[in-house]
């Protein structure tokens, strides 16, 4: 299992343009609809576990590795997800960024981006169709998006907010 | 001073700042990064912090990550890019990993699931905020629309499979590329 699950993470980071957020709805399908790891729940409350805590927003994968393996998972899990896809960016990082030919960056730029902008948007929809489970928690992110685009708030004063919201049943 | 020009920086000082840039961000650690690299250390000018960033979204993987081993990269070879990509992942990790223990011996308290589902609520607004940021300054041109709606409607409305989307998207994307760097030089 293990290893289904280093290779299923490995598969996905590669496919992930556009960053972390880009994995979370093919993760979800493959962790609760093909490999039957966990319940929508429990993905659901990783997700929120790993919004909740400091650090990069890849962390749920650790959690999903934590939840199939315990602590050997999460290593495994980690890893597949970061290592790969770091070495990648490193080999792109050394050939294409001082690469004296100014085509082959604009070549590259100019493919990837509409891609990872299209992948990042659909993801967020997508995960939003899937966590929501009524409308009082849409309308609680929809306040989110309006206070992010229009205030300074700081995201941790939000999801402050929407825990004591949720706490006090609100959900 | 080093073959980029820079001041040598140890592995500790790389691996310190990103641990403490990954233990200060909550809901994306991009601005921290930013104002760590560019503002306080000086090791990337903002230009070339935007250029670095903006390979290391095109490149798959949890972009960030990449952007520490880059960034670490040019100050210290392979060394500082491992010691960028420890700092920012190994604290947050335990922290994590601590609330994943919690979570586990708490979860049977409706409380706690309530708690879960409005940080959820937040979090997926944050999400969203990101991708709205996104579309507003990361398509470099107005074109690439051609792209990005029938990716989304492929995604979203048909729901059809990420890997499927991404290889017939690709071919296409690098049609509107040419014809846009075809435009551009003429």
């Amino acid at each position: 299992m293990l290893l289904t699950l280093f290779l299923r993470l490995v598969l996905l980071s590669m496919l992930a343009f556009g960053g972390a957020q880009s994995m979370l709805t093919e993760m979800y399908r493959v962790v609760v609809n093909v490999e039957h790891w966990m319940t929508a729940q429990d993905f659901a409350d990783y997700f929120a576990i790993a919004q909740a805590s400091p650090g990069p927003n890849m962390l749920i994968v650790t959690l999903v590795g934590w939840h199939v393996g315990q602590w050997q998972g999460a290593l495994v899990a980690t890893v597949a997800a970061t290592v790969p896809s770091s070495i990648l960016a490193l080999i792109a990082y050394k050939k294409i960024y001082n690469h004296k030919n100014l085509n082959v960056k604009r070549w590259v730029q100019y493919v990837s981006a509409p891609i990872s902008v299209g992948l990042v948007v659909a993801s967020s929809a997508n995960i939003a169709i899937t966590l929501s489970q009524s409308w009082r928690m849409l309308a609680v992110s929809a306040a989110t998006i309006l206070l992010v685009q229009n205030t300074r708030v700081h995201p941790l004063t939000l999801i402050f907010l929407g825990g004591l919201l949720g706490t006090a049943g609100l959900f | 001073m080093n073959s980029n020009g820079c001041t040598v920086t140890g592995n500790q000082e790389i691996f310190t700042a990103f641990a403490q840039v990954g233990l200060s961000g909550f809901g994306g650690v991009l601005p921290w990064v930013r104002r760590t690299v560019v503002e306080q250390k000086h090791w990337l000018s903002p230009a070339e912090f935007n250029a670095t960033l903006g390979l290391c979204q095109l490149v798959p993987g949890p972009s960030i990550l990449s952007l520490a081993i880059c960034v670490g990269h040019k100050l210290n070879g392979w060394q500082g890019a491992l010691a960028g990509f420890s700092g920012l992942l190994f604290a947050p990790l335990f922290v994590v990993l601590l609330l994943a223990q919690v979570y586990a011996k708490t979860i049977h308290h409706p409380e706690v699931a309530g708690l879960l589902r409005g940080i959820s609520a937040v979090g997926i607004g944050l999400l969203a905020s990101t991708a709205l940021k996104m579309l507003r300054e990361g398509l470099l041109y107005k074109k690439s629309l051609w792209i990005t709606v029938p990716m989304f409607l492929a995604l979203v409305v048909a729901q059809l499979p990420l890997h499927w989307v991404i290889a017939a998207t690709l071919p296409f994307a690098i049609f509107m590329a040419g014809m846009r760097i075809r435009k551009e030089d003429r």
